[in-house]
């Protein structure tokens, strides 16, 4: 008994020896902030006075700015177009790239390199792209007959089109790679089985493929959600939220108020909001899961 | 073996991060005691752009004068300066003088508390605060003046007479309207393609569009009403969309245009654009760019009537005395070196406009050598209005006026809506940080 006592306090001296480093980051860079931010937003702080307690104040603030809707709009505006097309062209170039083709793993490296490069690096060569002159995104468009294509970054309808379109060239590679890790794990006989069954490549794909691959879809929906929530890089770079506030999304907003007007109360509020929307959106899915999540492997 | 191997690892992870702790605590007390052992006074002074600043000399000859003062510059690139200054300061950050940028950040440091005013230094010193003029009105808030004048910017016409010659065109003068610029910009344009020369560039500051409203003395765009600035924006959109006499504003800001590179290339015909682009395209005329490249001069900046006195907006870059510093004295003897008579021959003699100016500086900048001779008359500017007044609103509603000024020269909404919409989005400001 004594004997089994210490080498289970052992192991836990291990276990915590290992985890230390990581929950010392995590406690100093994630969660004092976090608790911080969420007093904070209760708070009147300009980062050189002392705050002032204000009680829901901030909130209150929240729901009278319109600055702060439009964000939030824009926001989901951005999340309901970009996840989406994300996951098709994601799924659409894993099954392709899933081919036992030759020299399938340099397209599979190509499709990844998007999202290895800087954010910053991108969006300005992106922003060159969309230049309504000169850009050869609209050269092209020219060429084909098209005498007035968008003014892309300069035109209130079609920047922020324009910022999910490089959003979603630039993320689809990293869900591309974990659709193919998905399907390199479905057992090649229940193919088999279906087709001897009769079922044609659309049926394999709607009634295998897609209930095998359902706990990776569940992981990139949930994680491509987040991610397109904090929206941040691309909009500020190719945009800064203009034309007018049409590209202002929340985290941008949130940016600009804490550290370009400093008011660090109010945009912690914000961030509290974020945080309760991303919260909702994802134990939502973790409730929906069950009935189209299948764990059966 | 197991035991050993993950005690060992415990101890070096406690070790490691107790020597973290130690590290940073041993790194202050050495720097501490070298100071002790130096003696040397060190003033930290914060400033933009220090390489293209032309202050180097200054400073190092201050350091030359004054024995055991040492002057640490904290070197910010132009367009962070403001953000980067105000985090650094929010931070702890040990700076004893700094340059304010745009005088609608000086309110904030009063709020804040990080600046202290000058007064008793003033009085004690007898400083003579009349070659200042109406700068001084600027840096006064609540009856006490925080920070000396360094450097006064207006804004005025710059324009380049190879292509007024080529064209045939009389250079402009004190009297030129609006509607002269107009016409004239449309006179200057000519070619297609890469090839095309342009009357006028219109840079993508809002202040660029704003400029014209100011000048109908309505009062400022904090108070003000914004009709104001409805025939600035007519006359803009005018030259870019119609006349096609500027390259306009969207591709301006995709391709992130710098206003100077335009015209040293040469076919720009006329840019406005404040006194701080004098030094630079002197500059380049002492590091031997020939006339017929680029042969510059200056003009007062247009107005709405003929007989309108010259009106052009600007603004003020004092020198600010931090509430932190723990070298008061010593700074204090610093800003009125630099923002004193000497600072201000310094800046003449580079081009540069300074808030002190008396006849013995005036002299020094009219008579350098690469100071064009016609370019005087534009420097007797009569009223300068600020671009934005010393208020807490400023910044929030100077962000509100660019976003709709954007939406109005990109096409997207149209002047009276926009207009209107400032108006509204500034009573919801107002409202808002009450």
């Amino acid at each position: 008994m004594t004997q089994n006592k210490t080498i289970i306090r052992r192991n836990r001296m291990k276990a915590y020896a290992f985890l230390a480093p990581n929950f010392v980051g995590f406690i100093v860079f994630t969660l004092i902030p976090v608790v911080y931010a969420f007093l904070l937003s209760f708070m009147e702080w300009d980062s050189a006075r002392p705050a002032v307690f204000v009680g829901l104040s901030n909130y209150f603030k929240l729901f009278k700015d319109t600055g702060f809707r439009i964000s939030l709009l824009n926001t989901l505006y951005y999340t309901a177009i970009t996840v989406p097309l994300t996951i098709v062209f994601a799924l659409a170039f894993a099954l392709i790239l899933n081919e036992g083709l030759k020299g399938i793993k340099l397209f599979r490296a190509l499709h990844f390199f998007p999202h290895i490069s800087s954010i910053v690096a991108v969006a300005v060569v992106w922003q060159f792209l969309y230049h309504p002159d000169f850009g050869p995104i609209n050269m092209v468009l020219k060429q084909i007959g098209i005498a007035n294509p968008p003014r892309w970054t300069s035109s209130v309808t079609w920047a922020m089109p324009a910022v999910i379109f490089m959003s979603v060239w630039k993320s689809f590679g990293y869900y591309m790679i974990m659709f193919i890790a998905g399907l390199k794990a479905i057992p090649i006989q229940l193919y088999e089985a279906a087709k001897i069954d009769g079922a044609n490549g659309w049926k394999r794909f709607r009634y295998v493929t897609l209930p095998m691959i359902s706990p990776t879809m569940f992981f990139v929906v949930i994680i491509s959600i987040i991610s397109s929530f904090k929206v941040f890089a691309q909009v500020f770079i190719m945009t800064e939220g203009g034309p007018g506030r049409a590209t202002s999304v929340l985290v941008y907003k949130i940016y600009t108020d804490a550290f370009k007007n400093f008011k660090f109360g109010y945009a912690s509020a914000e961030a509290v909001i974020l945080f309760i929307f991303i919260l909702i959106v994802t134990i939502i899915q973790y409730r929906g899961q069950e009935k189209w999540v299948n764990y059966m492997n | 073996m197991k035991k050993l191997l993950s005690l060992l690892l415990v101890i070096t992870l406690l070790l490691s991060l107790a020597g973290c702790g130690k590290n940073s605590e041993g790194g202050q007390a050495s720097s501490s005691t070298k100071k002790d052992q130096q003696e040397d006074i060190t003033i930290r002074f914060a400033l933009w752009d220090y390489e293209n600043s032309g202050l180097q000399p200054l400073i190092e000859r201050y350091e030359a004068e004054n024995e055991g003062i040492k002057i640490d510059v904290l070197d910010i690139s132009a367009k962070e300066y403001g953000d980067k200054l105000a985090i650094m300061l929010a931070g702890g950050e040990t700076i004893d003088t700094f340059f304010c940028k745009t005088i609608s950040d000086l309110g904030g440091y009063v709020t804040k508390e990080q600046i202290d005013p000058l007064d008793t230094y003033i009085e004690a010193d007898k400083i003579d605060t009349v070659p200042y003029g109406a700068t001084m009105d600027t840096v006064n808030i609540d009856d006490k003046i925080y920070g000396l004048p360094y450097r006064k910017d207006f804004w005025l016409l710059f324009y380049n007479k190879n292509m007024f010659d080529k064209h045939g065109i009389d250079y402009p003068t004190k009297d030129m309207t609006w509607d002269d610029y107009r016409e004239v910009a449309k006179q200057l344009t000519s070619g297609e393609g890469p090839t095309k020369e342009y009357g006028t560039y219109i840079h993508t500051w809002a202040s660029v569009y704003f400029l014209q409203g100011l000048q109908k003395n309505m009062g400022d765009l904090v108070s003000g009403d914004y009709v104001m600035l409805k025939d600035g924006l007519e006359l803009l959109k005018g030259i870019q969309l119609e006349d096609k006499s500027a390259q306009d504003y969207a591709t301006n800001k995709s391709m992130g245009s710098h206003y100077a590179g335009m015209m040293e290339k040469g076919n720009v015909g006329m840019l406005y654009m404040g006194t701080w682009q004098m030094s630079q395209f002197a500059k380049m005329k002492s590091q031997g760019i020939s006339d017929e490249q680029y042969n510059w001069s200056v003009a007062p900046m247009p107005t709405w009537t003929k007989d309108e006195a010259e009106a052009t907006i600007g603004g003020v870059s004092p020198m600010l005395l931090s509430t932190t510093s723990k070298h008061k004295e010593e700074t204090w003897e610093f800003i009125k070196f630099v923002s004193g008579e000497e600072g201000a021959k310094h800046l003449a003699d580079l081009l540069i406009m300074p808030a002190f100016i008396n006849e013995a500086v005036m002299d020094r900048f009219v008579q350098n050598e690469y100071f064009p001779e016609d370019g005087k008359i534009a420097l007797e500017t009569e009223h300068i209005f600020m671009e934005w007044p010393s208020d807490k609103l400023s910044p929030l509603l100077s962000k509100m006026v660019d976003e709709e000024i954007q939406l109005v020269v990109t096409g997207n909404k149209s002047i009276d809506d926009a207009i209107a919409d400032m108006e509204s989005r500034r009573d919801e400001i107002i409202e808002q940080n009450k």
